[in-house]
């Protein structure tokens, strides 16, 4: 992996598309020494070998058995269509080391569409809070990956979440088929989440969930008795953390381990992350799912 | 318990500071942007009971911390006896009264001899590395020991203490006891008051203060209930006659005795000059008073030893008797100074007309002659038209007077007022001169009023003796102050005649001269009997006991000149003679006898053997009063809370280790503070050994 893939690097780069790219070429060169290739592309046909053609495409089996040169012909094949359903309310806000999960978050489905769009998959994106802000169609034309990242690179986070809500329409508006991968922070009622989610499965979507929290909401690291205020209903709480951050860690783990369990029940992948993990992390949660999607 | 250094419990005040840190938070708490709060509001509600109980026990812990340290510092003793209170060291004072009071026999023993017991006893209270300091108030040699830490050389010390034959200041003993335990560092600071607690021991001194803080006062009366049973002669007085050979002389002599004194008949005898000469009998009441005279006849003039004595086998032995000494002459000595011939020559000539056995003996001298003055040249110094005094010649009278001589002052026109007014009346006759009265031409002002309560003019009463036939043309005026009486005026109200008696000896002091141009006194048939009953009245004032001196007084004995070869040498009551070294000074040379504590007749000789002077000691009248001054009279003068009285017939060493200061246990609180210490950072620290990691402001 190159150091690219470091979120706090790539946070400090400008523009979501040089993001999404650093984040994607940094992967793909570290994939020619995994096991991964490419799935975009569905091979159609030999035709004899003409001056100029990449000695790459060249099918050295054929050349064995019948002593001529002949290249495989590839063609396009855009059967996945994928939904990047992006969490924008005010909870995602919140950073403790220098990058949101907003930030972090909106470059992953940068760099997500950005790879998708390169291997001719369809993708749209949806972004909410507590109700539906953007939402972009998928389509695989390359010009698309502009339109996707020109809403995220305008999108802030603000208001409360409604979750479960925004899946629900949005499972209701996707008539065909496809992958949703849902990136957010899940802080809202786990019942209510899942259930959501348990709609798109409902409909017979495929769904990957990146569940994205910061350290310190993991492991409530603070020192200083303080005034804790909540982002999203700006509600208010006098905290000593050292009295309960032991309680709160179980509650958390608790509540992770209870979105995975669930997750797998439905047969959704969940994938959790913290705003330091690199995104390869995530495009190979990603890739390996395509892969077994066919 | 109880504290040494109380003043640092203030510092428990520093309590309160957990608690203004803890509400100084509340208002300074930061405010910490946070995604969510549901997962604190979950527990909040869980835990909030433990939290709250948590926080509680910290804040007590850190607030038991600070009182810990404050109690520590403020120095924790437990009082008592039991195990838990054990012993602190101990700083005692001793006041053992070695006054002569204590010599009084109480049953077979002396008061004293009881006091010492129980002062021994009371070191058996004390332990080794306690420090004693010993006072012996009123005794005859070395009277204070400081901090002995030996107990054996303590008790060596008591056990060798015998009362002196004087008073002793116990007030001033017990001040400076705490005066100096107040410096010492052990816990327990106390002070042991063993006498009869007799009253004329306890003067108390101006501006006392009580005694310092952390410091017992232990009273222990040793005399038992009541008064020790005492008769004693307490005074001699030979005043108001003139004491001349060869006719009888009154000797007045008091006798005292106690409230537990049985009433009984004495004989009093009278010793002079080694020998009785006479006994009276006398009813001495219980706690009271009675005069006895005596009338020995002297024939040979010069200076008697007397003594008056009592058989008594009661009380104080010493105060049996008492020693005087008087001097007898054939005829009454004056010194005539006079700077004016007329006035010398009428009073030479009325004092001591020149017939034989007259009463007064004149010798003419000099103004200078009154720098040398004393009472064995003179008892009386007639002074007329003397114009001023220089210094030394102040000093002569002043002594002079002091030691009981009589001064008889003749203004005239030689003398300088103003000059008189701030050298002599300032020093001896408070009053000052103003501008002189002068009658109108041709007419003159007499003596118009006379004191007739006064015996000087008992011969001139009825008619006045012809004494207002003398005429007077020229007076000072005296304005006399606080201290002069004026016995007589002239007819134009200005002071005629005065008296001083500022010193003990008089002086009288007539306003107008004898000069011709002043008066024609002189010339009148007055003048005679005048002069006779002045310089009769001021002589008979000299008799008094000038020469005697009790035991704690400074005996200051003036020697007019030294003998051939200058050396001195006095002789002690037990005989014992020694070399004594004269100062100096105006009109003569001093001998100072600060050691002279011994009852008898201290008589200074020449190294041939001539008598130079005498004086006699005796035992200070005040205390053969054996009458006691209440202890909680005591206990209020020097702080009552931190007084008590102990019981005699008790335990003393049980009853002061009751009231002492246990093992002082400053530092099991400071263990304790360490141990609360331990428990905050144990309570506390499962939350600050977390890193404040995340944290977003």
């Amino acid at each position: 992996m190159t150091k690219l893939l470091d979120a706090a690097a790539v946070a400090k780069l400008s523009g979501m598309h040089m993001r999404a790219r650093a984040v994607v070429e940094g992967f793909v060169a570290g994939l020619h020494r995994s096991p991964y290739k490419g799935f975009s592309v569905e091979f159609a046909e030999h035709r004899p070998y003409i001056a100029g053609d990449p000695l790459k495409n060249l099918d050295w089996k054929v050349f064995g058995k019948s002593d001529r040169y002949y290249v495989k012909e590839f063609e396009e094949e855009t059967n996945l269509r994928a939904y990047l359903v992006l969490d924008a309310s005010a909870s995602m806000a919140y950073g403790s080391t220098g990058v949101t999960k907003f930030e972090y978050a909106r470059t992953l489905a940068a760099a997500l569409a950005y790879l998708m769009l390169r291997q001719q998959d369809s993708v749209g994106i949806l972004l909410f809070d507590r109700e539906i802000r953007t939402f972009v169609p998928p389509r695989s034309a390359g010009k698309h990956l502009h339109v996707i990242l020109r809403e995220l690179e305008n999108a802030q986070p603000a208001e409360k979440t409604a979750l479960a809500e925004t899946l629900h329409r949005l499972a209701e508006r996707v008539k065909r088929r496809g992958l949703v991968i849902l990136i957010s922070d899940l802080m809202e009622e786990p019942d209510e989440v899942l259930r959501g989610l348990r709609h798109f499965r409902h409909k017979r979507h495929e769904v990957v969930v990146f569940h994205v929290l910061d350290v310190a909401e993991r492991e409530f690291g603070f020192s200083r008795e303080a005034i804790f205020r909540d982002l999203e209903t700006t509600r208010e709480m006098l905290v000593q953390p050292w009295e309960i951050r032991a309680e709160y860690k179980k509650n958390v783990g608790r509540w992770i381990d209870s979105l995975r369990f669930s997750c797998r029940e439905m047969g959704i992948d969940y994938v959790g992350m913290h705003t330091e993990t690199p995104y390869d992390s995530a495009l190979l949660a990603y890739l390996d799912k395509r892969e077994r999607l066919g | 318990m109880t504290f040494l250094n109380p003043w640092f419990l203030v510092g428990l005040l520093g309590t309160s500071i957990p608690i203004v840190i803890h509400l100084l938070n509340l208002r300074t708490a930061r405010r910490v942007d946070f995604s969510t709060l549901e997962f604190l509001r979950k527990i909040e509600r869980k835990s909030l009971r433990r939290v709250r109980v948590r926080q509680l026990l910290l804040l007590m812990l850190r607030m038991l911390i600070i009182a810990s340290v404050a109690v520590a510092m403020a120095r924790p003793a437990l009082t008592g006896t039991g195990s838990a209170g054990g012993k602190g060291s101990v700083a005692a004072a001793i006041v053992l009264d070695a006054s002569l009071s204590m010599r009084a026999s109480a049953g077979e023993k002396r008061v004293f001899d009881l006091a010492r017991e129980k002062a021994l006893a009371l070191v058996e209270s004390l332990s080794d590395g306690d420090e004693v300091f010993l006072f012996l108030p009123g005794a005859a040699n070395e009277n204070r020991f400081e901090g002995i830490h030996d107990l054996g050389l303590v008790r060596d010390r008591i056990a060798a203490a015998e009362p002196g034959l004087g008073p002793g200041n116990l007030d001033t003993a017990v001040r400076e006891a705490g005066r100096i335990l107040a410096t010492a560092r052990h816990p327990n600071r106390e002070i042991h008051v063993l006498s009869d607690f007799q009253r004329a021991s306890w003067a108390e001194p101006q501006n006392a203060a009580p005694l310092p803080e952390h410091m017992r006062l232990y009273l222990l009366p040793v005399a038992g209930d009541g008064d020790v049973s005492n008769a004693w002669v307490e005074s001699i007085d030979t005043s108001g006659q003139i004491l001349s050979t060869g006719t009888p002389i009154e000797i007045r002599t008091v006798l005292g005795s106690s409230e537990s004194f049985a009433s009984r008949e004495m004989d009093a005898e009278l010793e002079s000059d080694g020998r009785a000469v006479d006994r009276r009998r006398a009813q001495v009441p219980s706690g009271g008073r009675v005069s006895v005279a005596f009338h020995p006849t002297y024939e040979q003039e010069g200076v008697h030893l007397g003594k008056i004595a009592i058989p008594t086998d009661v009380g104080i032995e010493e105060d049996d008797n008492r020693y005087f000494i008087l001097r007898t002459d054939r005829n009454v000595p004056v010194l005539l100074v006079a700077e004016d011939p007329a006035a010398e020559k009428y009073l030479a000539s009325a004092i001591s007309p020149g017939e034989a056995g007259g009463s007064f003996q004149v010798r003419v001298g000099a103004r200078g002659d009154l720098a040398l003055l004393s009472t064995d040249q003179a008892q009386v110094a007639v002074l007329a038209d003397v114009k001023s005094l220089a210094e030394p010649e102040l000093e002569g009278l002043k002594r002079f007077l002091s030691a009981g001589g009589g001064v008889l002052v003749f203004i005239g026109p030689r003398v300088d007022g103003a000059e008189w007014t701030r050298q002599f009346l300032p020093k001896l006759f408070p009053a000052r001169f103003a501008e002189p009265r002068s009658a109108p031409q041709g007419e003159a002002f007499t003596i118009a009023r006379l004191d007739p309560s006064h015996p000087l003019f008992e011969v001139f009463r009825g008619e006045g003796g012809g004494i207002q036939d003398a005429r007077f043309t020229r007076a000072l005026t005296l304005v006399p102050d606080a201290g002069v009486a004026v016995l007589a005026s002239f007819s134009n109200g200005v002071p005629a005649l005065a008296e001083s008696s500022l010193l003990p000896g008089r002086v009288l002091l007539f306003t107008s001269g004898l000069d011709p141009t002043w008066s024609d006194f002189p010339l009148t048939g007055a003048f005679l009997p005048f002069v006779h009953e002045t310089i009769r009245y001021l002589a008979q004032s000299s008799s008094k006991e000038a020469s005697s001196f009790e035991i704690g007084e400074g005996a200051t004995v003036w020697l007019p000149a030294l003998p051939e070869g200058g050396s001195v040498l006095v002789r002690s009551p037990r005989g014992e003679e020694r070399a004594v070294a004269p100062k100096p000074g105006p009109g003569g040379f001093a001998v100072e006898l600060s050691d002279a504590r011994e009852p008898g007749f201290w008589v200074f000789t020449s190294s041939r053997g001539d008598t130079l002077a005498a004086f006699a000691v005796n035992v200070p009248a005040a205390e053969s009063d054996l009458a006691r001054i209440a202890p909680d009279e005591i206990e209020s003068r020097f702080a009552a809370e931190r007084s008590q009285v102990l019981d005699a017939g008790g335990d003393l060493a049980l009853q002061v280790r009751q009231a002492r200061v246990g093992r002082e246990i400053g530092g099991q609180f400071l263990w304790a503070a360490a141990l609360f210490l331990l428990l905050e950072t144990a309570v506390a620290g499962g939350a600050l050994r977390i890193g404040g990691t995340g944290e977003k402001s």
